[in-house]
């Protein structure tokens, strides 16, 4: 018993390499990681200078009177959002197989729940979200329209 | 200073401090209580609008000590997350519907071009304050009736009802608690409005809704505090074999006096609190209600996991019943907890600071026809 322990001791950073038959099975899917990373940090990049470049001409200039500005900084808007979700999936997806690196992978980790449970509380999220979308974007749309005047 | 407490006096803190952040997140429950009121308490658009727009200005202090209280329920003791998240997923689930529908109401309702209309988020914010209360009551209830699972060797859970945490609907005694919270939640929403509103006639339907829900209240939780002293509960010996003890909650009680004290002392301040509001219609009701609630449920759920005394009993597998110890993150996690945990006081003085300047001024029909003012 001791000796198995110590053997577990040893061995106990690698512990989770035990789930697995092949090596290939520890890489993560490389190329969704690398261009999820790449789209991150190119948009990143992009706010940087986008900013920089709005704070010179709020600073130096009346930023109303350059129309290519303005639009370049409300088209960038969905940027950010996508930046975003890029970035979950660097870190979910660069991440596999691991749940706990080294030691837990996530076929593992994950809870022994029917398909058909994931499945139908997958739909219920989507459902819910998708009308409380409907309702933002609506009610955004019509701040949007009445502008600063109509704002309290 | 927290490496030197042994493992069991860690995690017995921790207890202590899920313990504390269930008696807040129940006396801030007066907001879901207060939703379950919309439809029945206001007379008019102007008493209902005075309602959301004075819950409104609380609701994200319940909704973030909902957080913290289950995020350090689930941080301390973990092996309870593991369990009962994955395993009674469709009770979390629910309850997670419950509170997604409450964070959008209150913003949504009054906007214009909302999509689905004023009257289906008010729906909501009362489907919160009357499902979300009673089907975290049962949640919580099967802390002490016992939950149908089996962990393996792995310690990976294995659910052993298909129903996937909906069967605890199925036992009776888990109602007595989810409407002792229901009623409990409306009595102080009731206290928490005569704090805030100024408004006579609102305040004397309050008084009268004060008395019958009373009268409610009172039957559902003398009937679970005699399930728990009477029903028999799930003690764990030294080396942690699990067994069914006789009156384990009334001993625990009995073991520990200052707990019994704390319950006791909680359970007369929250009827102080009732007669406050009933026969005075008191500003202060909502405080005294509040420091008894805390005290009440503090020591309820003291009972529940000190004292070798098994948490989240397995009625299927007993020796997989979860407790303190064995549940538990390790020493150097726990350590590192209870230094994160020393900034928590400062929360609440923040909490205790925005509430007073947020109700600096009582809300009035004057404020709710100002269109200076932010309105939910």
């Amino acid at each position: 018993m001791k000796e198995n322990e110590a053997i577990l001791q040893t061995h106990m950073k690698d512990f989770g390499y035990g789930y697995f038959e092949k090596p290939e099975q520890i890489i993560p899917p490389i190329a969704i990681s690398f261009y999820s990373f790449h789209i991150m940090v190119s948009f990143g990049m992009w706010f940087i200078a986008l900013f920089a470049l709005v704070l010179f001409f709020i600073l130096k200039r009346d930023i109303k009177n350059y129309p290519l500005v303005l639009y370049a900084a409300l088209w960038s808007i969905p940027l950010g959002y996508i930046a975003a979700e890029a970035g979950w999936i660097v870190a979910e997806v660069g991440r596999q197989p691991w749940a706990i690196q080294d030691l837990m992978p996530t076929h593992i980790a994950a809870t022994h729940l029917g398909g058909g449970n994931v499945a139908l509380s997958f739909t219920l999220f989507a459902i819910l979200f998708t009308v409380l979308l409907i309702a933002e974007i609506k009610i955004m749309l019509r701040q949007i329209a009445k502008g600063f005047e109509g704002a309290h | 200073m927290f490496e030197l407490l042994s493992f069991l006096q860690l995690q017995q803190l921790w207890w202590m401090i899920v313990s504390l952040l269930a008696g807040l997140f129940v006396f801030l429950m007066f907001i879901q209580g207060g939703q379950s009121l919309l439809f029945s308490l206001p007379e008019n658009e102007m008493e209902k609008s005075m309602l959301i727009n004075s819950l409104g200005r609380k609701w994200e202090l319940g909704f973030t000590t909902l957080v913290l209280f289950g995020g350090a329920l689930f941080a301390a003791f973990p092996l309870f997350y593991a369990t009962s998240f994955g395993g009674a997923y469709w009770v979390w689930l629910a309850i997670l519907f419950c509170f997604i529908i409450q964070a959008v109401s209150y913003e949504y309702r009054k906007k214009e071009n909302n999509f689905l209309g004023q009257k289906t988020y008010e729906i909501f914010l009362y489907i919160n304050g009357s499902l979300g209360v009673i089907l975290l009551g049962v949640a919580l209830s099967t802390l002490f009736s016992g939950a149908s699972f089996h962990l393996d060797e792995n310690f990976f859970v294995q659910w052993d009802s298909k129903l996937r945490g909906l069967e605890a609907l199925f036992i009776p005694q888990n109602y007595l608690l989810a409407f002792a919270l229901f009623f409990l939640a409306r009595l102080s929403a009731g206290l928490y409005f005569l704090s805030n509103i100024n408004h006579a006639s609102l305040h004397v339907r309050i008084q009268k809704m004060l008395l019958k829900n009373t009268l409610l209240f009172l039957p559902f939780f003398l009937g679970f505090l005699a399930w728990i002293f009477l029903k028999e509960g799930f003690a764990y010996d030294a080396s942690g074999i699990v067994s069914i003890e006789a009156y384990k909650y009334l001993n625990n009680l009995l073991a520990l006096p200052v707990v019994a004290v704390m319950i006791l002392l909680g359970v007369v301040l929250v009827l102080v609190a009732l007669y406050l509001g009933i026969f005075k219609a008191s500003v202060h009701g909502i405080k005294v209600m509040g420091s008894g609630i805390v005290l009440a449920v503090m020591g309820i759920f003291l009972l529940l996991g000190l004292n070798q005394t098994a948490f989240y009993p397995s009625i299927t597998a007993l020796q997989s019943s979860l407790t303190i110890e064995n549940s538990s993150g390790s020493h150097y996690t726990l350590t590192a907890m209870s230094y994160v945990a020393l900034i928590i006081p400062f929360v609440l003085a923040y909490i205790s600071y925005a509430w007073y300047a947020m109700d600096r001024k009582d809300i009035d029909e004057a404020e709710m026809s100002d269109a200076s003012e932010h309105h939910y």
